[in-house]
């Protein structure tokens, strides 16, 4: 392998045929693809044929780290997993922080490739570039906490463990993975694919390394990288009350998501503010592999029905989906809902958003209180959304539809509640409101995975960014930009933030210090990954951009594989037919089609289907896609 | 002469040390050769940083049948000499606060405070690991965190992944 930064090995792991082969990476790959998504993009489209049910053996699933994966610049702890996605039959993807990312590489792998379906429940068990698969009936239908605890026992103390709880062998279609106990792929559920394969748990243990091909340059870059980390007020923020400083920022914009995002203010949230969590219930912080932002937040509660238990807590994400969406201010049944999804591997925000859906139709009569298992369901009250979530979690009763995810459950019921489930492409929307905030409601809509708040969210276009964004994209473009209530050049800001935050996601860097707070951007990643890899050109901005934009592309051309056009990139109609009912919003609502035009252009993608035009192909290198576009009739003429 | 002192209630787990040790020591990100390792109870949320905090009476240099072991008086830096050093990990075994591993490669290694000026001190992104002037009150200070990390890795049970992570008796399982 002529690149450093990589491992240089990858898995291919068959469970129906329970064999495994270990090959060299292919320096094509990684001069083109560079890392995590861009990997499982290319492979997942080579190798998945499209129409196959994500719950078959069919599927595959990819686990990939980037070339910064286990060095010291920071954030690099993050590590992805894709697949195609049951809950919505299109791109899934979802990445986590922690330390298993880094100890994948440091036993010597790039990426695995798992496929198949094995007869019986199965582990898999990495030590430094042995890979062994282990009998795992004892281990089933055990919790998140009960099969780490067990797999750590048989394998050894320091092993990283990925597993899934019991709503992935349930096969609950947003189950979640969850690794080192508390970091979570949450979205699109690949925790159910896993279970579909019968596959609970991955645990590894490396004591390899990680070469750079520059080690001067590179720690000189860290050196900085760190210190605009330490230095930075918001990061300092975050570091001192994690994601829950979001509330705060969001309550005062008026785009908290409230009771099934009808509205954008809470009247509950000065309960669920970052200071007020930190004075009542704050222990301790804790950091991912190689971050200086330490942004998770170990929370007890230490009285009530909720009283006993010390995890790590609940994300801004988690607060919004069982807090405000679920008109609940009472943050010890928000902690306990989160630690319950952890524990059974259930994605969060879905999960908050499925029992959001369904308390609003019955809040509505659209639903009768006879049909919901004889709980109490109203906003706020908590008790009865625990209940679901161990309903959920277990398929029992109307947990059972509601496992299926709101579009799926709204479709059965019917009766008009297709109107109140907030979801694009089938995954839940998370705690944005393109109302308040144009750019995301653009991105909700066409971001490959659906409803998504990390692929796309910029977030220099609001909250007094101004001078970030001109840099970004222009002075010319002040004010309009940087106005949340105009459609105006969100599209050229959507599509940029979305070429760059693919390259975060191939390297792989976190959301937050490139994201929010805005301190590393693609001039950072043109720095590093030349004195990591030894790739002079991914010292080239438009070059890494073209990598970012041809890992969208090839996104979208699986989508569209899958039948996806312009008719799907949709938001739910509340945000276009009805008006934010109160706060700094009052009276907004998105004007959709107006961006999506914009932004197809800027994209080199058809207005009409929203399908990428051949040329725009061609110049990605994503030739036979051309082809295979052209073979189902879809590519644009 | 300076004194290194744990804080663990600041340490975030983030292994930032264990980079920068491995880094300064052999030019590549590699935690398992780190003189510095942060053992963890994930279930918890407990990380506990474990580095030689150079004794004023080592357990690990009475032991030593080699004399590959040895105090600087001067620095207080406690040294090992790895050509006289034979492997025999009794060193790990005593060593109370597990400050002595071993490398996959089977080679003993600890800390030497970087020759007097810790990377991972410079690095530590909490203020967990400081470095600082011997005093009657830094000694305390040195007292109370010694007598606070045998209770972690008792309260926590990470007596196992402690030696676990020395990898005593080679790199194997």
């Amino acid at each position: 392998m002529k690149y450093k930064g990589y491992v240089g090995r990858y898995a291919l792991i068959d469970l129906t045929r329970q064999s495994i082969h270990i090959e060299p990476l292919d320096e094509g790959l990684a001069r083109n693809y560079i890392g995590g998504s861009g990997f499982a993009a290319r492979i997942l489209y080579d190798m998945l044929r499209p129409g196959i049910d994500p719950l078959s053996p069919e599927n595959v699933v990819v686990i990939a780290t980037g070339p910064l994966t286990g060095t010291l610049w920071p954030t690099t702890g993050r590590y992805m997993m894709a697949s195609k996605s049951p809950l919505t039959g299109i791109w899934g993807e979802s990445h986590a922080g922690g330390h298993f990312g880094p100890e994948l590489k440091y036993a010597g792998f790039d990426y695995l490739v798992i496929t198949g379906r094995s007869e019986r429940p199965t582990y898999i068990y990495i030590d430094n570039g042995r890979i062994e698969l282990r009998r795992a009936e004892h281990l089933w239908g055990l919790n998140v906490h009960e099969a780490t605890d067990a797999i750590k026992e048989e394998t050894d103390p320091n092993a990283h463990v990925a597993c899934i709880g019991q709503a992935g062998e349930n096969l609950v279609r947003f189950a979640s993975v969850i690794s080192d106990y508390h970091r979570a792929h949450g979205r699109t559920g690949v925790g159910a694919v896993w279970g579909s394969k019968r596959l609970k748990a991955i645990a590894v243990r490396g004591d390899g390394e990680v070469e750079v091909a520059d080690l001067e340059k590179f720690m000189e870059l860290v050196e900085d990288a760190h210190e605009r980390v330490l230095k930075h007020p918001q990061a300092r923020d975050l570091a001192k009350y994690g994601t829950p400083l979001l509330v705060g920022y969001k309550q005062s914009i008026g785009e908290f998501p409230t009771k099934n995002h009808w509205t954008g203010v809470f009247d509950g949230a000065k309960e669920l503010m970052a200071e007020v969590l930190k004075e009542r219930f704050w222990v301790r912080d804790r950091a991912c592999f190689s971050c200086r932002v330490q942004c998770k937040k170990v929370y007890t509660v230490k009285e009530g029905r909720y009283a006993g238990i010390v995890s790590e807590g609940p994300e801004y994400e988690g607060i919004y989906s069982f807090g405000s969406n679920l008109g609940n201010s009472d943050f010890p049944s928000i902690f306990y809902a989160n630690y319950l999804c952890n524990n059974y591997g259930l994605d969060a925000i879905s999960t908050g958003c499925v029992i959001a859906f369904l308390t609003e139709c019955v809040e509505r009569g659209i639903v009768g209180r006879d049909e919901v298992d004889g709980l109490d369901l109203k906003w706020g009250n908590h008790e009865a959304f625990i209940e679901l979530i161990h309903k959920i979690a277990k398929r029992e009763g109307i947990g059972d539809l509601l496992a299926e995810g709101v579009k799926r459950a709204s479709e059965k019921i019917g009766r008009g509640s297709e109107y109140y489930a907030i979801h694009v492409k089938g995954l839940e929307v998370s705690g944005q409101d393109g109302r308040t905030h144009r750019s995301i409601g653009l991105s909700h809509a066409v971001a490959s995975r659906g409803a998504d708040h990390l692929r796309g969210l910029v977030t220099v276009d609001q909250l007094g960014y101004e001078e970030i964004a001109a840099k970004r994209w222009g002075r010319d473009k002040l004010p309009d930009i940087c106005n949340p209530y105009s459609e105006k050049w969100k599209a050229l800001a959507v599509k940029t933030t979305e070429d760059v935050y693919a390259v975060r996601d191939l390297l792989i860097v976190c959301w937050y210090t490139v994201s929010w707070p805005p301190i590393y951007w693609i001039e950072d990643f043109a720095k590093i990954l030349p004195a990591a890899t030894g790739e002079e050109a991914f010292g080239r901005v438009e070059e890494l951009l073209k990598i970012g934009e041809r890992v969208v592309n090839l996104e979208r051309c699986f989508n569209v594989r899958e039948g996806i056009t312009r008719k799907d990139d949709r938001l739910p109609r509340r945000f276009i037919e009805e008006p934010m009912p109160e706060g700094p919003g009052k009276g907004q609502t998105v004007n959709l089609d107006l961006m999506l035009d914009e932004y197809y252009d800027l994209r080199g993608w058809d207005r009409k289907t929203g399908i990428p035009r051949k040329e725009t192909l061609e110049r990605l290198g994503l030739i036979e896609e051309i082809e295979d576009l052209r073979r189902m009739g879809r590519l644009p003429e | 002469m300076k004194l290194l002192i744990i804080d663990y209630d600041l340490c975030s787990g983030c292994r930032v040390c264990e980079l920068i040790c491995s880094m300064e020591h052999a030019g590549v990100f590699k935690p398992s050769i780190s003189r510095i390792r942060v053992v963890k109870n994930d279930k918890l949320s407990i990380d506990v940083p474990l580095v030689c905090i150079q004794c004023e009476s080592p357990a690990c240099v009475n032991i030593c049948p080699a004399k590959a072991l040895s105090r600087d008086e001067e620095t207080g830096i406690v040294r090992l000499n790895p050509d006289k050093c034979i492997g025999c990990n009794l060193c790990i075994l005593k060593c109370p606060y597990h400050g002595v591993f071993k490398t996959p490669d089977g080679v003993v290694v600890k800390c030497d405070l970087c020759g007097g000026d810790p990377r991972c001190v410079k690095y530590c992104p909490t203020g967990a690991l400081q470095y600082v002037e011997e005093s009657p009150e830094t000694k305390a200070k040195r007292e109370k965190s010694r007598e606070k990390l045998l209770k972690l890795l008792k309260e926590y049970e990470l007596e196992k992944p402690a030696l676990r992570i020395a990898r005593v008796g080679g790199s194997g399982a």
